[in-house]
C-alpha cells in the first residue's frame, strides 16, 4: 500500500503546534515571534496535508506548493465541485463544511506574517527577518513590542482549529485512498 | 482531419452551470466571466472538461509574470462532478488585469482560449460585462 504522505504532513503540523506550545509556555515576550512562527507553520502544513490528501484520493492532480501564502492551496480547496450528492462526511464534504470565508480570511491573515520579499524596498512585518515599522525604522521580530500576547493567542486558536480540521480530512482521505487501492488490487 | 469542435460538442453543461453557481457565491472574489471551451489538446483525454474563469480580486489582481501563464487546476471524478477514469475537469483561473496581459503576451492558456473562440468551440456561461470576451475576439 502506498504511504499516506498527507498524514506525514499532518504529523509535522502537529509537531509544529507542540513546539509553539512549548515556546508560548516560557512566557518570554522576546519569543512571541517564534511561537507565532510555529503556529503559522502548523497551519501551512495542515492545509498542505489536506491538498495532498485530495491528490492521494484522486480528487485532484494538484500537489501542495512550496510557497507560504497558501494561494495555490486555497484555489484548489475553495472551488472543489460539491453538490447535494456529496456525502457530508467525505473529505470533500468536510472541506466545504469548514472552509468558509471566515476560515479562509483567518488563514490568509496568519500566512501574511511569514517572511516575504520586500515590497518596493519595504520589508513587511514577519516572524523571521528584521522588518520596517510603519515609521520606516527597522525592528527585529524578537523585539518585545513586535508582537502581542493577543496575537499569539489568536494564532494559537486558529492553528488548533485548522489542525483539528486537517486531522479529520486527512484521516478520512487515507481511508478513501486505501479503499481505492483495495478495489484496484 | 479537421480538429474543429462545434459548440454542441461541449460536454457536461448542467454540472458546469452548478459549479459556476457555487463560484458566484464566493464572498472574497467576484466572478466576471465563465466560459466552457474546448482547447483541442491532443495530450488530454477526449472526456476532459475545460472551464475558464476570470475573477475580480483573484490573487489580489496581481499579474504572475514569474509563472507566465494562468492557473490551471485539475480535478478528477467526484460525486458532484463524475467523470470517466483518467478524465479531468480543468478550471483555469485569472483576474481581469492578468487576463488582458496574458492575451497580449500570448500565454499558452490564453492562446488556447483564443483558438477555441475563433473556432466557435466555446460557450459563455456567465458574464458581468462583455469587454473581457471582446478582448479575446479582438
Amino acid at each position: 500500500m502506498a504511504s499516506a504522505v498527507s498524514r506525514l504532513w499532518f504529523r509535522q503540523a502537529t509537531s509544529d503546534f507542540h513546539c509553539g506550545e512549548l515556546i508560548r509556555a516560557t512566557n518570554d515576550i522576546t519569543l512571541r515571534c517564534h511561537a507565532i512562527a510555529k503556529y503559522q507553520q502548523c497551519m501551512e502544513k495542515a492545509v498542505k496535508g489536506v491538498v495532498r490528501s485530495l491528490n492521494e484520493s484522486t480528487v485532484t492532480q494538484e500537489q501542495p506548493s512550496m510557497r507560504h501564502d497558501l494561494d495555490h492551496e486555497m484555489d484548489i480547496l475553495k472551488r472543489l465541485p460539491v453538490s447535494a450528492k456529496t456525502p457530508p462526511n467525505s473529505p470533500v464534504g468536510r472541506i466545504k463544511r469548514h472552509l468558509d470565508a471566515r476560515m479562509r480570511s483567518d488563514l490568509q491573515r496568519c500566512m501574511s506574517i511569514a517572511p516575504t520579499r520586500p515590497v518596493e524596498g519595504v520589508q513587511p512585518r514577519n516572524t523571521e527577518y528584521p522588518f520596517h515599522k510603519p515609521t520606516g525604522t527597522w525592528m527585529i521580530p524578537a523585539s518585545a513590542d513586535a508582537f502581542t500576547d493577543d496575537e499569539v493567542a489568536e494564532m494559537r486558536a486558529i492553528a488548533a482549529r485548522t489542525l483539528h480540521w486537517a486531522d479529520e480530512i486527512t484521516f478520512a482521505g487515507s481511508l478513501v485512498t486505501k479503499s481505492n487501492e483495495d478495489r484496484h488490487a | 482531419m479537421t480538429q474543429q469542435v462545434q459548440r454542441s460538442e461541449l460536454r457536461r453543461t448542467d454540472e458546469i452551470r452548478q459549479l459556476i453557481s457555487a463560484h458566484r457565491e464566493l464572498e472574497d472574489e467576484t466572478l466576471l466571466l465563465a466560459v466552457q471551451f474546448e482547447p483541442g489538446r491532443e495530450s488530454d483525454s477526449p472526456d476532459d472538461v475545460y472551464l475558464f474563469e476570470v475573477y475580480d480580486g483573484y490573487h489580489h489582481n496581481i499579474v504572475d509574470r514569474e509563472r507566465g501563464d494562468f492557473t490551471d487546476i485539475s480535478y478528477g471524478s467526484t460525486d458532484a462532478f463524475p467523470l470517466p477514469r483518467d478524465a479531468y475537469l480543468h478550471i483555469i483561473l485569472t483576474n481581469p488585469i492578468e487576463f488582458i496581459e496574458g492575451l497580449r503576451s500570448g500565454w499558452k492558456l490564453a492562446s488556447e482560449l483564443k483558438g477555441a473562440v475563433n473556432r466557435g468551440a466555446y460557450e459563455i456561461l456567465h458574464e458581468e460585462n462583455n469587454s473581457l470576451i471582446e478582448a479575446v475576439r479582438g
